[in-house]
Order: structure tokens, then sequence, then C-alpha cells
């Protein structure tokens, strides 16, 4: 895992429809990392919140937006 | 006498747990319930060098922050673990984040901890073997490897255990900290970004350690060609169905002759002994005879021929579970069952529930989720089971008798429709919270059923059905005998009493301003229906009986047929075909079973068994409704 990928990123991806072996190929991650991840994700309810607000956005950009106020991932996000 | 200390086995679904437990307890090992709950320990005695231990072989689970009973049990277990307890978290090389995973939340919760490398000659095998030496020093614990195959290592695990003993976690760059997992109330309440913050913390060095192992990122397996197959919509699918046909054959066949012995020896053998017995000490003959035999031991035969199949599909699903298919089919599924907001795995449960709905209200359990686990065993009674098939047949013969065979795929059709119809219906309305979230598994490694393990798995759960919902089906069934038993005209003695003239016969009366609607307003067909809430074969059976028509015999069967359909052409106003139509409708649609009642209140309790009947009820009766006179105008 390199240093800037967090598990936000990788909920993120999911959410956004991504497989376990398509996330772990894009973020150059090992397969059960990544299900680890989308495995407690789900667990704490993030995979969820992610999907019913985060996922209406055209893709996770990285970047704090106006409507990004209620996606529960966007705390590990920079702002601009 | 001092209390020994204490030795949990912590780790993964299927990654050696049990394996482990049998190496180190041997013979000396019992199973035990979890107070207040159904989970069962297996709980033995560890008898090392340094002394005895109390060993507990803990459900699998993937994480702390529980979501079933199995793994509240594990949180409990480790949350509340004594100061001298020590955890061995079962570290399955071949999947190792996600069991560092569960060992760092261990080790957060203050529990010292030894890990224990399985699976290592799987990992052997595809070239990256794990030196237990060199993750010890990575993750800074005592890290073992353990054959659960050949049994070596336990030794070394014993002199591992004792060095962590009464130690605080020393894990690498991890401190312990506060419970995540004291209960389930104090996880509902966290604050999310404090956990998701926890989480990152916890996968960065669980990341950390996986570079240092250096396994290949998307390693491939021998049985990456038998996946190509297995989770292509094109070929998966169809590998699914040929699957789910042989179970329901095997269900089918080889319980018949089972079932028919046990009714027989029941009906037969004791039926006359009991009736010998009351003779004998003058009691023979009158109601009290009838009630034994026709209300308390019928009820008895009715659980009883239900324990063959159930035992065979519990078996079945065990198969399937265990040897990693599930997973596969949960994949290829998973598209098609986020329409109603369920996920893949729900996909098994509705299969099943075209043979039997009580196992398949029982495989709902294998859902994670506790709301789509109540989603999924709603949407299960409108599986058209194997036991509306006779009824279908015979209604089908009567009104379409030449177009039977397609009148029968059409309400096995609309069973599926149903399902999607009303699965979508709940989510825009009681279930808005069940997110369509993707579903993301890894898939488990095939691996070959542990006959022991599977036939403790089927006892337990036959155990659990016999338990939960065999008293409530005698309990009917003496009901049902107590009013059909009652006369309320005619002046019959109780316990001799023609149907119609029985207040069974008066509550069927009762029910025919309900089914005028629907063509159907007679009192020997609303009393058919109201024996077919306790068994869906019994309203053949029951509308024969009020008919007063023998069953065997071709003529027979031809009269029974023109009764009903004149019957019915004169309820209908005309419109037997689209009256029939609505009849089958109505067995598809209007109540689960008694069984299924039962098992449904012991899975989600009385008020959503209770929902889900008057759901039933609404939904047969207004589709019905809509059947009959949509048809009367074709």
């Amino acid at each position: 895992m390199t240093a800037h990928t967090s598990f936000a990123e990788v909920i993120a991806e999911v959410g956004a429809g991504a497989t376990v072996n398509g996330a772990s190929r894009s973020l150059g991650l090992h397969p059960d990392l990544v299900a680890a991840m989308v495995e407690e994700g789900e667990r704490l309810g993030l995979l969820s919140r992610y999907v019913s607000t985060g996922s209406s956005c055209s893709g996770c950009s990285g970047v704090m937006r106006g409507g990004c106020a209620t996606c529960p991932l966007t705390h590990s996000r920079p702002s601009v | 006498m001092m209390d020994r200390p204490t030795v949990l086995i912590v780790g993964n679904p299927n990654v050696g747990k049990s394996s482990l437990f049998n190496i180190l307890a041997g013979a000396r090992q019992h199973t035990a319930n979890v107070p207040g709950t159904t989970v069962q320990l297996e709980r033995g005695t560890w008898r090392t060098d340094e002394g005895e231990l109390d060993l507990v072989d803990l459900p699998g689970t993937y994480s702390l922050v529980a979501r079933t009973p199995d793994e509240e049990t594990v949180a409990n277990a480790v949350a509340e673990a004594d100061p001298d307890t020590v955890a061995c978290v079962v570290i399955d090389t071949t999947a190792p984040s996600r069991s560092l995973y569960l060992l760092a939340q261990v080790a957060e919760e203050g529990v010292p901890v030894v890990g224990v490398l399985t699976m290592n000659d799987l990992s052997e095998a595809h070239g990256h073997k794990v030196d237990p030496v060199s993750l010890s020093r990575w993750v800074g614990v005592p890290v073992v490897e353990v054959d659960v195959r050949q049994g070596t290592g336990a030794e070394e695990l014993a002199k591992a255990v004792a060095t962590v003993q009464g130690s605080r976690p020393v894990v690498k760059d991890l401190q312990p900290r506060g419970r995540l997992s004291r209960d389930r109330a104090d996880r509902l309440s966290l604050d999310l970004d404090a956990a998701r913050d926890r989480a990152d913390r916890l996968f960065a060095w669980v990341a950390a350690i996986v570079d240092h192992l250096d396994a290949p990122p998307d390693r491939r397996r021998p049985s990456d060609a038998i996946d190509r197959v297995l989770l292509s919509p094109w070929t998966g699918i169809p590998v699914f169905l040929v699957v789910m046909w042989g179970l329901f054959e095997l269900a089918a066949r080889a319980t018949a002759p089972i079932i028919a012995w046990v009714t027989g020896f029941l009906g037969g053998p004791v039926a006359n002994g009991i009736s010998w017995l009351l003779g004998a000490v003058g009691l023979g003959g009158g109601w009290f005879e009838s009630l034994l035999i026709d209300g308390v031991l019928l009820g008895i035969s009715t659980v009883a021929s239900l324990v063959p199949v159930l035992a065979l599909v519990y078996a079945a699903l065990g198969v399937l579970e265990s040897s990693g298919y599930m997973g596969r089919v949960a994949v290829v599924a998973d598209r098609a069952m986020r329409v109603i907001g369920l996920e893949g795995r729900a996909v098994l449960p509705l299969m099943i529930g075209f043979g039997c709905n009580v196992p398949a209200l029982t495989a709902t359990r294998a859902l994670p989720d506790a709301r789509r686990r109540l989603l999924t065993g709603l949407l299960v009674p409108f599986t058209s089971c194997s036991a509306r098939l006779a009824v279908y047949i015979v209604i089908a013969e009567t009104f379409f008798p030449r177009h039977a065979g397609t009148v029968v795929f059409a309400a096995n059709l609309l069973s599926v429709v149903l399902v999607i119809g009303v699965g979508m219906l709940l989510r825009a309305t009681m279930f808005r919270d069940v997110t369509r979230e993707p579903l993301a598994i890894i898939l488990p490694a095939y691996q070959w059923p542990k006959i022991w393990k599977l036939t403790r798995s089927v006892i337990s759960r036959v155990g659990e059905f016999i338990r939960g919902a065999g008293g409530i089906i005698v309990s009917a069934l003496v009901v049902l005998w107590i009013v059909a038993a009652i006369p309320v005209k005619g002046g019959h003695a109780i316990g001799d009493v023609p149907v119609e003239d029985s207040l069974y016969g008066a509550g069927a009366r009762a029910v025919v301003p309900l089914l005028e609607p629907l063509g159907l307003g007679d009192w020997r067909i609303s009393s058919s229906l109201l024996t077919g809430l306790v068994t869906k074969e019994a309203t053949v059976g029951a509308l024969a009986q009020s008919y007063a028509v023998d069953s065997p015999g071709v003529a027979n069967a031809s009269d029974f047929g023109s009764e009903v359909r004149a019957t019915v052409n004169e309820t209908s106003g005309g419109h037997p075909g689209a009256a029939g139509f609505a009849f089958l409708v109505l067995v598809l649609a209007y109540a689960p079973c008694l069984a299924t009642s039962a098992e449904q209140r012991r899975l989600f309790g009385w008020r959503w068994a209770t929902g889900a009947f008057a759901m039933h009820l609404t939904v047969g009766w207004i589709l019905a409704t809509l059947v009959f006179h949509i048809g009367r105008l074709l």
C-alpha cells in the first residue's frame, strides 16, 4: 500500500462501482487488503453512506466541493 | 479450585480454527451455548507442559465490529477477557490482510496475542511461504506456525502462549486503547469519523506488514479456470440453476421414502398403539382418542415429516457454503438482486424457497446484515414452494385441462414477479435504509467440506427448528382439531361432527364474503384455503373432503374436478377460467404455511411474523381480485 492510499479512497473506489480486483489493480493494493477494507467499510456503515450520498457525484475527484459536505469520506480529503 | 487461564481461538471463517482447536483439545471438548443466545461454542481443555488451559473456539469473524450474534460473541469474548486470557489469532497466509486486521483489533483491546500461521502449505505451493520468525518481528508478537493437517507446532504454540500470558500486548506501532466492541449500543453511537480514522490507522499498519510479506498482488490459482465458468453470467447462472435443480431433486427423491416411512409409522403402529392403550384404560373411541391421534400425533407427524427435508437441505447448504461455491453464486447473482435492494447472497434463500420455505428462511442467516435478512425473510414465502406445486397442478387440471403445464409455469413465473415487485415495494417504503451497496467479497479458496462439522451443523439447525417451530405447529394443529371437533349445528357430539356442521365449517362460511369479489364465494373453497394455512399440500385434500369425493380412481378425480368447476362457474357468474386462475394466485400468495410462519416468528419475532401474514393476505387478495376481474374481460 502506498503511503497516500487510505481506507476512504478504497471505499470511494468500490462505492463508485469498482470490484475488489479492479480497485486492487487501480490502487496497487493486495486484493485481500481491499476486501478487508470493504468488509470493514460495510460494517461501519461507511459504504452505504457513501453510496447514498457520495456516489451521486460524477466521480470522487479527491477535491472538496460544496456538495461534498454530506459525504462520509470528505474528512480525509484535501479541500479547496 | 483456581480458575484456569483461558485461550481464545480467534480468526476469520474457514482458516482452520476448528482444526487447531481439535489438535490442542483432543477429545477433551464439549459444546456449550452462549447464555441468552443460540450461539454455540466449542470449549475444551488444552494440556500443556506449563499446565492446563481452558480453550474456546470462537466463531469466525473478519472484524470485532459485529453484525451477527456469532460475531457479537467474539467481540464480547475479547472485550470481556480476563487479564490472564490469551488470544491465539489464526493468520491465514493465503489472505493475510484480513487476519492481520483482526489481530490488530484484538491487540488494541488489550488482550495478549499470539499469531498462529495456518495454510502456509498452500502459500508455499504458490511460492510465497510466510516465515513466522520474520512475521513475528514485523508484527511484534510471537508468531507460531501450526500445521493443522499434520498436527505439528502445538508445543511451540504453548510456549508462546506462556510467554505472553499476563502481559500487555506489544504489537509494534499499536497501542491498546478504548474498546470498540463492548456492545452493540456503543458501536451504533460511535462517531463515524473516529471509527473511520481508527480503521484507516489499522489498515495502514496491516498494509505495511503485507508489503514485507512479498505476496504477489493478484496471484493466480489453479481454480481460476473453474471461476471463469462459475462467475460468468452466461455459464454461472445455468450452473447455479442446475445445482439448485439437483438439490430439489435430491430433497424430493431421497426424502420421500423416509417421510412415507415416518408418517406411516406414526399414523399406523403408533396411532394403533395409542388407540389400544386408551381402549385398555377405558378411554378408547371417544373425542380424547381423536384429539390425541388427529390433533397431537398429526402435529408431531407434520414436524417429523419436515425433518428429513430440512436435514438434507441444511446438509446441501453446508456443502455449498463450506466448499466456497456460495461466494461464487453471490457474485454472479448480485446484479439481479440489487434491483430489490438485496445483494447476491440473498439469491440462495430465495431459490431454496422454491423447494421449501422453511429451510429458505433459515438460510437467510448467511446474510451479514439484519435488515437484509429481514427483507429476504419477508420475501421468501412469495417463492412458490413444492407443496404449492401439487395444488397448482390440481387447479390447472380442473380449470385449464388443455394448458395445465403452461398455467403451472405461469404460476411459478408470477412467484418470481411477486418477489421482485413486493421487494421493490418494501424497499421503497419500510426498507428505505437498505441501500444498494456493491457486493465486494474476495472469493474463498475451494475446499472439501468437513463431514463431522457438517453433521454437527445439520443436527444443530434441525434441533433449533424442532425447538423453535415444532411446538407452534403441534399446538396449532391441536387448536385446528378443537375447532373442527366442536359442533355448531345438527346435534352432533364433540369430535364426531361433519366439517360443514363444525365450528371450523362455520368459520369457513364466515370467510365466504371475502372470496366473493374473486368469484370464489363458496364455503368448500374457503375451508380448503383455511386448511392450506396449516400446510399447503392439504388444500386439495380439504377441498376433496368437502366435496366428499374419494381421491383414488380416475373417475372419482374427474367427478371432483367437474364438481369444483361447476361450483366455480356458479360463484364466478360464468367465468370459471378467471376465477380458477384467481384461486391459483391466491394459493400462491395469500399466506405462508404454519411451519413457515413459525420459522419467521423464531427468526424475526411475533411482530414481523404477524405483519408478514397480514401482508400476504392483503397482497394475495388484491392480486387475485385483479386477476379475476381482468380475466372476466378477456
